[in-house]
């Protein structure tokens, strides 16, 4: 197997502690906290009231945009009340907390017995995913109907789903994919049919040669429509212009978007997410995570309900506190740590990671190795922005490119001097566009 | 909001490769261990004081410098070790002390720290001391005359007697004081009767002999003179060099020890392969090619033949192996892309040849070569930035 993108780093991916956990049910909790932001772009705006009845799957939140997405309710209950919650990423957010009546009673229309011989059309697909509130699973939460609605002058021709879970630890795709590959093709067709794509593919790494068989049998079984890619293990794989770069030797242009080569890429959970919307008419109101590290004592995939708070989870998997040094909600190489462990799952948590060896470390000067030259998969020189941010020189960078940075960590990862690169990237990208901001509020005032 | 738990956060990743910057040093460190061994074997331990002299003075003005600008003394990070390492390998082994101690200070003082620390010095710390010195203070180091204890048929047992029980004060004396004389202090002790016995030889280095060789006018043939006029025991010499029975500065006496060291540092994956080769094919294929100037009869200029050179002369000895694998393939001072490492390295070879074969004075050539291609590393580096994803346009 060749190498099929630059750079990238190959950490120990500790995929061992879950991987042969099937996905179990996890118990609904007697109150659910719902936020409203749980995607990229505009909060959702919350449609129900104080003490009113709903229904699994009846819509509690609208899109607060084009560039947002419903939320419905994941159980049957009563709304207790309209209240802030933490997020993964730090900050907090409006959330809609519903008490379970525990009768689990689907919103009418809902929840329909899935008849696979049916065909929809283009329209009617993207306004389900729309109606659904599907995101990008993978942990992005991009809204979904809006990849699906790209600009008429773009012509998409190649779909690809994403089962490269690069991230260590995580499972939860793999399980997915192992579990129920079926749901996750028939998603995949859909998808086809929105752009009338010549070509799709799967790609999977190739630390899941299992899931890759049974992909490639599933596809098989359905015509083979698609084309099951297996891929060498190396972390960032799963980023969207790598994946569609190792499946089609395409390279997204530089400051472009994948539909600019051509493609569309979702997660294997997003595709069964689409199934489900499309076939069943059930919304979004549950995911796989996985819950994993040496602070649990039973790592497992669970089948969990959006607005379950993390703790009944970590608890159910025998969670130690003590031992637990750092938790992570995502993924160890792009999640966020946060201190609080009630959290609730949102449409984006893939993972919940209870680390036991975290270590906080005092960065030192960079001594130009240039390992991060070697593994930065955009092909940039990430110290050049970090000695800049180092020195609070944010705007400095705008020349260098670091609008091609797609924020991996591979060279944080890889880093000798334990510099915290992606961090003043991140930084030095929201200092620039607070720039351009100012910029273009000076031009309006001189017009 | 108030914490609940003690969990800490920081930004992701939160997972990170083992090696550390303190890691790194620590293996080159190890990497010298052989040419170190060597050396302290074939000139005595008076080598490993200086070696000691170096590295402590590096350590201490390297913590001082950080406590005068007010910054993390951060000498755990073995980087000052690295430094005074190498300036004791490119230092005579018998120098007298306080020449690493002015090297010392003036490479981490002027050459590091000046610049603002590990990572922005431009120049190499240790061979821009080795230059200055060699500018300053030219007769403690460009004597051609190197003493060395030299073993003639004595066993390994006996050859650490003579350098572990040799009096230390016997030898210093004799290294330190009265070497340039080139009379061997009267014999008082038996310790120092042991160093005398296995003949200490004081004999010009092989490159020195190359350089200052002399041929008569009966030695020229069409084409010019060949090597068996200007150096006739050319092969043992080599050998010499190859092993470490060859005079030369303290880590430099040894080729196969410091092409080991070499070798650990890429198995480790410290450095890459790219600087080395290029380097040494550089300064081979221009070394073998190139015809030299030998002096007739101290006089007039006759030059050798073409492809003829003494190649592995140049390779293994010197300070070529050192430079090769512990000087150019500094990650500070060095290009950060391969394409770049490869210009840095051709560049390298090329001023080292022309030094070692048309200079008037100077034997060697790494130092000078290797300063002079630091001062380029800004702009190889603006040559050779990495194609960044996304310039290739899509098949039409």
């Amino acid at each position: 197997m060749k190498k099929v993108f630059r750079g990238g780093v190959h950490p120990h991916d500790f995929k061992e502690l879950s991987k042969d956990c099937a996905i179990t049910d996890a118990p609904v909790p007697e109150e659910l906290v719902v936020p409203l932001q749980q995607h990229i772009g505009a909060p959702a705006k919350a449609c129900v009231a104080v003490g009113d009845e709903v229904k699994r799957g009846q819509v509690i939140a609208e899109p607060g945009g084009f560039v947002s997405a419903a939320i419905h309710s994941p159980v049957s209950g009563k709304v207790k009340k309209l209240d802030t919650t933490l997020h993964p990423m730090g900050m907090t957010c409006q959330a809609v907390v519903i008490t379970n009546d525990g009768e689990d009673q689907w919103a009418e229309g809902c929840n329909i017995e899935p008849d696979e011989s049916k065909e929809f059309t283009s329209e009617e697909i993207v306004a389900a995913v729309k109606w659904a509130g599907i995101v990008g699973m993978g942990g992005a939460t991009f809204p979904t109907h809006v990849k699906l609605s790209p600009p008429p002058e773009k012509k998409i021709d190649t779909v690809i789903l994403n089962g490269v879970e690069c991230e260590p630890y995580l499972t939860a795709d793999y399980r997915l994919m192992l579990e129920s590959p079926r749901t996750i093709c028939l998603g995949l067709k859909l998808l086809k049919k929105v752009f009338n794509a010549e070509n799709a593919y799967i790609g999977i790494e190739a630390n899941k040669p299992d899931a890759y068989e049974v992909i490639k049998m599933t596809l098989a079984e359905m015509g083979g429509f698609a084309e099951a890619v297996l891929l060498p293990v190396m972390y960032p794989q799963g980023a969207e212009k790598q994946l569609i770069y190792a499946c089609t030797q395409r390279e997204v242009p530089t400051g472009g978007l994948p539909m600019d080569a051509g493609a569309c890429v979702q997660n294997v959970g997003t595709a069964h997410a689409i199934y489900e919307a499309v076939y069943c008419k059930r919304p979004l109101t549950e995911r796989i995570t996985t819950v994993t590290g040496r602070g649990v004592s039973k790592p497992a995939n669970y089948r969990v309900r959006i607005g379950t708070p993390a703790k009944s989870i970590l608890e159910l998997s025998g969670f130690d506190e003590d031992k637990t040094q750092k938790l992570i909600y995502g993924g160890p190489m792009m999640g966020a740590a946060h201190f609080d462990i009630e959290l609730p799952v949102n449409k984006g948590m893939s993972g919940i990671v209870a680390m036991t060896d975290a270590k906080a470390f005092i960065h030192g000067p960079c001594i130009r190795c240039g390992r991060c030259v070697d593994v930065c998969p955009a092909g940039l020189i990430p110290s050049e922005y970090s000695i800049y941010g180092e020195k609070g020189m944010y705007l400095e960078t705008a020349g260098i490119d670091i609008m091609d940075c797609i924020e991996c960590g591979a060279c944080t990862y890889i880093c000798p001097a334990r510099r915290p690169i992606v961090q003043w990237i991140k930084v030095s990208k929201a200092e620039l566009a607070k720039e351009r901001a100012r910029a273009a509020a000076a031009a309006a005032d001189k017009k | 909001m108030e914490p609940k738990t003690k969990f800490l956060v920081t930004t992701p990743p939160h997972l990170k490769a083992e090696e550390s910057t303190a890691d790194i040093m620590r293996w080159v460190c190890i990497a010298l261990g052989p040419a170190f061994g060597v050396a302290f074997y074939a000139f005595g331990w008076y080598s490993l004081f200086l070696t000691l002299v170096s590295v402590v003075t590096c350590v201490i003005t390297e913590a001082i410098c950080q406590k005068l600008r007010r910054v993390n003394v951060t000498v755990t990070d073995f980087s000052a070790v690295v430094t005074g390492l190498l300036l004791a390998a490119v230092l005579p082994p018998n120098v007298r002390w306080w020449v690493p101690v002015i090297g010392g200070v003036f490479a981490i003082v002027v050459v590091k720290q000046l610049f603002g620390g590990l990572g922005s010095n431009i120049w190499n710390p240790a061979l821009a001391a080795r230059a200055f010195l060699q500018v300053s203070m030219p007769t403690e180091l460009n004597s051609p005359f190197w003493p060395m204890l030299r073993d003639k048929g004595q066993g390994l047992v006996d050859r650490l007697l003579v350098t572990m029980n040799g009096s230390f004060a016997e030898y210093a004396k004799y290294v330190g004081a009265d070497w340039m004389k080139h009379d061997l202090p009267a014999v008082t002790t038996p310790a120092a009767a042991i160093i005398q016995a296995p003949d200490i030889i004081s004999q010009a280095t092989a490159l020195t002999a190359l350089k200052s060789a002399s041929v008569t006018a009966a030695d020229i043939v069409k084409d010019g003179v060949g090597l068996q006029q200007i150096l006739p025991d050319y092969s043992q010499r080599v050998w010499d060099s190859f092993i470490g029975l060859e005079g030369g500065c303290i880590a430099e006496a040894s080729a196969l020890a410091l092409i080991l060291g070499g070798i650990l540092l890429l198995w480790k994956k410290i450095i890459t392969w790219e600087a080395p080769v290029f380097y040494i094919a550089t300064v081979a294929l221009l070394t073998w090619v190139l015809p030299a100037p030998v002096k007739v009869d101290g006089g007039a200029t006759v030059y050798t033949m073409w492809f003829s050179g003494p190649v592995l002369l140049h390779l293994f000895g010197g300070g070529l192996m050192l430079a090769a694998f512990f000087m150019d393939t500094d990650y500070v001072t060095t290009p950060m892309s391969r394409k770049g490492k490869i210009i840095f390295a051709v560049g390298c070879g090329l001023i080292t040849a022309m030094i070692r074969l048309y200079s008037s004075a100077y034997p060697e050539g790494c130092c000078y070569s290797i300063l002079i291609m630091n001062t380029c590393v800004p702009l190889i580096d603006s040559w050779t930035r990495p194609k960044k994803f996304g310039l290739k346009k899509a098949k039409a």
